[in-house]
C-alpha cells in the first residue's frame, strides 16, 4: 500500500474515529440528531417484490463489474449539465469501525429483517464502492412518487429511488434510472446502498440523502413486507430523503467525496461489494478493465482535445491506473475507427492514422443509417489472433458508450488484427436507443413495434456484419457469393411449393410473344419482295452498280406505292445518313427520279444504286399507300 | 417492310448452307435447345451449339473463293442485357460437318440471348472483283433465334453457398428469411441456401435428385416457412398481397394441408408432432 493510500485511509477513518477535531465535532453533532426512519414496504396490490426488482436487468451479456460501470456511467453521462466535463469516479474504500457504527445506528435503523445489513455492519471494517459523478444535475425533482408531477419537472430522484423501470424522457439517453439502479443492489452482497445527491430546486441547491436495500420477503407484526427498504424521513407514512444541511452533514460523514461550493451531482455508496475478485486491488483491476473496455470512447478526446468524461478508478481515494485506449495494443484500432466516424459524421475529414481506416455508409435503400469504420493493424507478437481484436464496437451517436461488440473472424493474415466502430446517424439515435434491452447491451430490432424502425436496426446489424466479413476476408467472401454451382434445378424442383407465385424461371408466355412478334400480318395488305440482285460495272473504279428486282405480293389489284431506301449497312444496323462517298442512290429504272413507284401484284420493277466495294448496303422497302387506286 | 443487305462481294443465301438445329449440352448429352433454357441461373455454366454442313463445290462456286479453308463458321450468342458476346468459330474442311460449341460462363449473361450464325472469310486475301477479300467478310448469314433465360415463372429462390463462408452451422441447407412483415415480397425475402460443402447439399445439387431427397427437402422447406411465419402475428382474416411471403406460405398450406396459414401456424404451435404428420402426409405424397 502506498503512502498516499495510507494517508487517505487515515483521513477517511479519522472523520469518524475522533482523532481529528472536525470529525469529532461532526460525530458529536450527528449524535445529537435523530436517526433515519426505517420504512419497509408492505405488500399492496401491484407492488414488485424485492427480488423481482433485482432481476429487472434480465440476463445481461456482460459481467457484474462491467454492468456496474456501464449502467452508472451511462446514468452519469445522461445527467451531464453540459457546462463542464462529467467527472465519474469509482472509489473502492474501506469503512472503519466508527463509520460502521454510524451506519448501524444512524442510517440502517430498525431490525431490517431479511437483509443481513446488521450482521455486516457489526464488523470492524466493511468494504464499499463509492461511485460519484460531478458536472451532473443531481437527482432533482419531487421526492415523492405519489403526487402529481409539476409540468416540466424532472423526476430524477423518484425514478432512481422509488420507480422501478421508469424510462427517461429523453429518447437518446442511454441509461434508464429505474433499471440502472438495480445493478447497484446486485453488486452489494447485502443489496444495500446509500444515495447522496445535490441538485437545484426552486428553493436553491438542496442536498438529499436516502438509503435503500432489497432483501427477502418477511413478515412483521402480522403484515407481509416485499423486502424493499428505505431509510430517510417518514412523512405522511411515506419515505422521503433527509434534505438540506442535515443531509449534507450526514453525507459528509459517510462519503469520502463531498460536494464543493455549488457543485451538483450524485454519490452512491454500495456496501459490501462483490465483484468476483479476491481483494480490493483485484476489484480495482476488474473495474479499471471494465472502464477500459466499456467506456473507452469516453476516454478518447474530441477534436478540441477535451475528454468527454473524466473517469477515475480509485482504491482508498488513490487513483488506480486505467490504460490509455489510444495506445492500447488491442483497443487502439477501435479508437482510430471512432475518430474517423466522429469526423465523417460531423462533416470533417478523418484524421490521418498510421494504419488505413475505411469508412463505409450503412444504408437502407438510399437512407444512410450510420457509418462503419474498419481498420487493420498489427497484432502484438505475444498475442494469439483469437485474443486480438476481431470485432465491431456498436455505440450510439450521442452517448458513445459501447452497446456491444459484434465478433467476426480474426484476419487470416498473420500478425494483423482488425477493428471496427459503428455509430448511427444522429437522427436515428432514438430508434437504436429504443431497441436496447434494459441492460443496454444489445440492439434488438424485434423489440421495436414500428416496422420501419425495426427494418432500420435489423438491416444495420446485418450490413455491419456483411461489411465486416468482406473487410476481413474479401477473397473468400466474394468467392462465397459467387458459387460456381447452379441452384436453378433445385429451384425448379421446388417451384411447385410456390403455388404459381411469380419467380425467375423463363416464361412461356413471353416466349410465345417473342415467337409470334411480327407475324400478325394483315391478309389484305401487300408485301414487297426483293429479288436476286444483279450487278453492272460502274464508271467509278472500285464501285459497283446494283439492280434489285422489286415486286409486290398481294394488296389491291390496282397496285401499291412502294418506296425504297438505301443505306450503308453496319454491324448494328443501317446508318441514318447516307455518305455519297460510299453510296449513290439511283432510283427506279425508267423513272425520272421519283421516290415511289406504283407496283401491281406480280409486276416487277427495278431499283438501282451504286456503291463502293468497301461497304455493305441495306435496301429497305415499304408500301406507303394502297389507297391511290382503290 | 422488307429489308435486304447487299454485300459488296459475292455471298451465299442461307439455303446454300445446311445449318443444323441449335443444341444444349449438359453432362455430355446433347438435346435440342428449347426456347426457354431450363434450370438456368446466374451460377450456371452452359454449352450450346450448332452444326453446319457444307457442300464445298457449291460454296466455292458462289463465293468465288478458291479454297474451303478460307471460310470460317461462326456461332454467336449476344446478350443484350450484359452487352456480352460469346462465340465459337471453326474453319471449314471439305466434306466435313462443323460443330460450333459456344460456352456460356456463369455470371455473365442474363434475361435472353440472341443467337446467330455466319460463314466469314478467315483471312485477308488479294482482292479479286466481287470476291470477298477482307478477313471477317460475311459470306452467309444463318438462321437467328432467341433463347430466353429468365422470366417470371415460379422458381423457388435458391442459392448455393459454402456455409463456412457465411459463418453459419454446417447444415445441408437452410432457409434464409429477411423480411419485416409477411406482406413483403416472397422473392425478395426468402432464400433456400444449399451448402455445397455438405455431402447432402451436394447430392441435392446433382441431377437427378432422388425422390426421397426431394421429398425431404420439400418437407423441411415447408416446415421452415411455417416456423418462420409462426413468429409473426397472423390473424385468421388477414389478406396478403399477391406474391408476398404470407400469400405464398398461405397458398402452400392450403395446397398441402388444406389449411390456411393461420390454421397451420396454430397446429404448428399447439401440436408440433401432429403438424409433422400432416406435413409428411401432405408434402410427401
Amino acid at each position: 500500500m502506498t503512502e498516499s493510500h495510507r494517508r487517505e485511509l487515515a483521513t477517511n477513518d479519522d472523520k469518524l474515529s475522533g482523532s481529528a477535531l472536525r470529525a469529532a465535532e461532526t460525530i458529536g453533532e450527528r449524535s445529537a440528531r435523530a436517526p433515519l426512519d426505517w420504512f419497509p414496504q408492505k405488500f399492496e396490490p401491484g407492488v414488485i417484490q424485492g427480488e423481482g426488482a433485482k432481476k429487472l436487468l434480465g440476463t445481461p451479456n456482460v459481467s457484474t463489474g462491467e454492468l456496474l460501470v456501464r449502467e452508472t456511467a451511462q446514468n452519469s453521462w445522461d445527467a451531464r449539465t453540459g457546462r463542464e466535463p462529467v467527472e465519474f469516479t469509482i472509489n473502492l474504500r474501506k469503512l472503519g469501525r466508527q463509520t460502521c457504527k454510524l451506519l448501524r445506528e444512524r442510517v440502517f435503523t430498525g431490525p431490517t429483517p431479511g437483509t443481513g445489513i446488521q450482521d455486516v455492519l457489526q464488523a470492524d471494517e466493511v468494504w464499499a464502492v463509492e461511485i460519484s459523478d460531478r458536472g451532473t444535475v443531481g437527482l432533482g425533482g419531487p421526492v415523492r412518487n405519489d403526487k402529481a408531477i409539476p409540468p416540466n419537472s424532472v423526476t430524477h430522484f423518484i425514478d432512481l429511488v422509488f420507480n422501478i423501470g421508469a424510462t427517461k424522457g429523453d429518447p437518446t439517453s442511454a441509461g434508464t434510472y429505474g433499471f440502472g439502479k438495480s445493478i447497484a443492489y446486485l453488486v452489494s452482497r447485502i443489496s444495500a446502498i446509500i444515495i447522496w445527491s445535490r441538485c437545484e430546486t426552486d428553493q436553491g441547491i438542496e442536498d438529499r440523502l436516502i438509503a435503500s436495500a432489497i432483501g427477502d420477503v418477511f413478515e412483521l407484526d402480522g403484515y407481509r413486507y416485499t423486502g424493499r427498504h428505505w431509510w430517510g424521513k417518514t412523512v405522511e407514512d411515506r419515505p422521503e430523503p433527509l434534505v438540506g444541511q442535515d443531509a449534507h452533514e450526514l453525507g459528509s460523514s459517510i462519503f469520502a467525496k463531498s460536494f464543493e461550493g455549488s457543485e451538483l451531482g450524485t454519490s452512491i455508496l454500495i456496501l459490501a461489494p462483490e465483484l468476483g475478485a479476491p481483494g480490493p486491488e483485484d476489484d480495482a483491476d476488474v473495474l479499471a478493465n471494465a472502464v477500459l473496455w466499456n467506456l473507452w470512447p469516453k476516454l478518447v478526446p474530441d477534436d478540441t482535445g477535451v475528454n468527454p468524461m473524466i473517469v477515475r478508478v480509485q482504491v482508498e481515494g488513490a487513483d488506480h491506473p486505467i490504460p490509455d485506449p489510444a495506445t492500447h495494443p488491442v483497443l487502439s484500432g477501435h479508437v482510430d475507427c471512432l475518430r474517423a466516424v466522429r469526423a465523417i459524421q460531423s462533416g470533417k475529414t478523418p484524421p490521418s492514422t498510421l494504419f488505413k481506416v475505411e469508412v463505409v455508409e450503412i444504408k437502407r435503400y438510399s437512407e444512410v443509417l450510420g457509418h462503419l469504420a474498419l481498420t487493420k493493424y498489427p497484432l502484438p507478437p505475444d498475442l494469439p489472433a483469437e485474443d486480438g481484436s476481431h470485432s465491431v464496437s456498436l455505440m450510439r451517436h450521442g452517448a458513445e458508450l459501447v452497446v456491444r461488440r459484434i465478433e467476426r473472424r480474426p484476419l487470416a493474415e498473420p500478425g494483423l488484427q482488425w477493428a471496427g466502430v459503428f455509430k448511427p446517424v444522429a437522427i436515428l439515435d432514438p430508434t437504436f436507443a429504443k431497441s436496447e434491452p434494459p441492460a443496454h447491451d444489445d440492439w434488438s430490432p424485434a423489440s421495436l413495434r414500428d416496422k420501419t424502425q425495426r427494418s432500420q436496426v435489423k438491416l444495420a446489424l446485418e450490413k455491419i456484419q456483411q461489411a465486416a466479413d468482406r473487410f476481413v476476408e474479401p477473397d473468400s467472401s466474394s468467392k462465397s457469393r459467387q458459387s460456381s454451382t447452379s441452384a436453378a434445378a433445385v429451384g425448379d424442383m421446388l417451384a411447385g411449393l410456390m403455388s404459381g407465385a411469380l419467380g425467375s424461371a423463363p416464361t412461356s408466355a413471353k416466349s410465345r410473344t417473342a415467337a409470334t412478334r411480327g407475324g400478325g400480318r394483315r391478309r389484305n395488305k401487300g408485301v414487297v419482295l426483293l429479288g436476286e440482285p444483279h450487278w453492272d460495272t460502274c464508271e467509278t473504279p472500285g464501285w459497283t452498280r446494283t439492280y434489285i428486282p422489286v415486286s409486290v405480293e398481294g394488296g389491291p389489284s390496282e397496285g401499291s406505292f412502294v418506296r425504297v431506301k438505301i443505306g450503308i449497312g453496319t454491324e448494328f444496323g443501317t446508318e441514318r445518313t447516307t455518305d455519297t462517298n460510299f453510296v449513290r442512290d439511283g432510283g427506279w429504272v425508267g423513272s425520272d427520279g421519283e421516290s415511289t413507284a406504283l407496283i401491281r401484284p406480280n409486276e416487277f420493277r427495278e431499283y438501282w444504286f451504286e456503291s463502293s466495294n468497301q461497304v455493305a448496303v441495306d435496301v429497305t422497302t415499304e408500301i406507303i399507300s394502297e389507297l391511290a387506286n382503290e | 417492310m422488307s429489308r435486304l443487305r447487299l454485300l459488296p462481294y459475292r455471298s451465299l443465301a442461307p439455303c446454300d448452307v445446311s445449318w443444323g438445329e441449335w443444341w444444349l449440352e449438359r453432362d455430355g448429352i446433347r438435346s435440342p435447345l428449347p426456347d426457354l433454357l431450363p434450370g438456368w441461373d446466374y451460377a450456371s455454366r452452359e454449352v450450346i451449339g450448332i452444326s453446319v454442313d457444307v457442300t464445298d463445290s457449291a460454296i466455292l462456286e458462289k463465293t468465288g473463293l478458291t479454297r474451303l479453308d478460307l471460310i470460317e463458321a461462326v456461332a454467336i450468342a449476344d446478350c443484350p442485357a450484359t452487352f456480352r458476346r460469346f462465340l465459337a468459330r471453326q474453319r471449314l474442311s471439305p466434306k466435313q460437318q462443323v460443330d460450333l460449341a459456344v460456352e456460356l460462363p456463369p455470371g455473365e449473361i442474363a434475361q435472353r440471348l440472341e443467337l446467330s450464325t455466319f460463314l466469314i472469310l478467315a483471312d485477308d486475301i488479294p482482292p479479286v472483283d466481287r470476291v470477298a477479300s477482307k478477313r471477317g467478310s460475311r459470306l452467309c448469314s444463318g438462321p437467328t433465334r432467341a433463347l430466353l433465360l429468365e422470366g417470371d415463372s415460379s422458381r423457388f429462390p435458391t442459392e448455393v453457398v459454402p456455409f463456412s463462408g457465411i459463418h453459419i452451422e454446417h447444415a445441408p441447407w437452410t432457409i434464409s428469411a429477411m423480411f419485416d412483415d409477411l406482406t413483403d415480397s416472397f422473392m425478395g425475402s426468402i432464400r433456400l441456401l444449399v451448402n455445397e460443402e455438405h455431402e447432402l447439399g451436394r447430392e441435392l445439387l446433382t441431377s437427378p435428385v432422388s425422390p426421397s431427397l426431394e421429398t425431404r427437402v420439400k418437407v423441411e422447406v415447408v416446415r421452415s416457412l411455417v416456423a418462420i411465419a409462426s413468429m409473426q402475428d397472423v390473424s385468421d382474416d388477414v389478406e396478403f398481397p399477391d406474391d408476398s411471403v404470407g400469400a405464398v406460405i398461405d397458398a402452400m398450406c392450403r395446397r398441402f394441408f388444406n389449411f390456411s396459414i393461420h390454421e397451420a401456424i396454430h397446429v404448428y404451435r399447439q401440436n408440433p408432432l401432429k403438424f409433422d404428420r400432416i406435413l409428411y402426409a401432405g408434402v410427401g405424397e
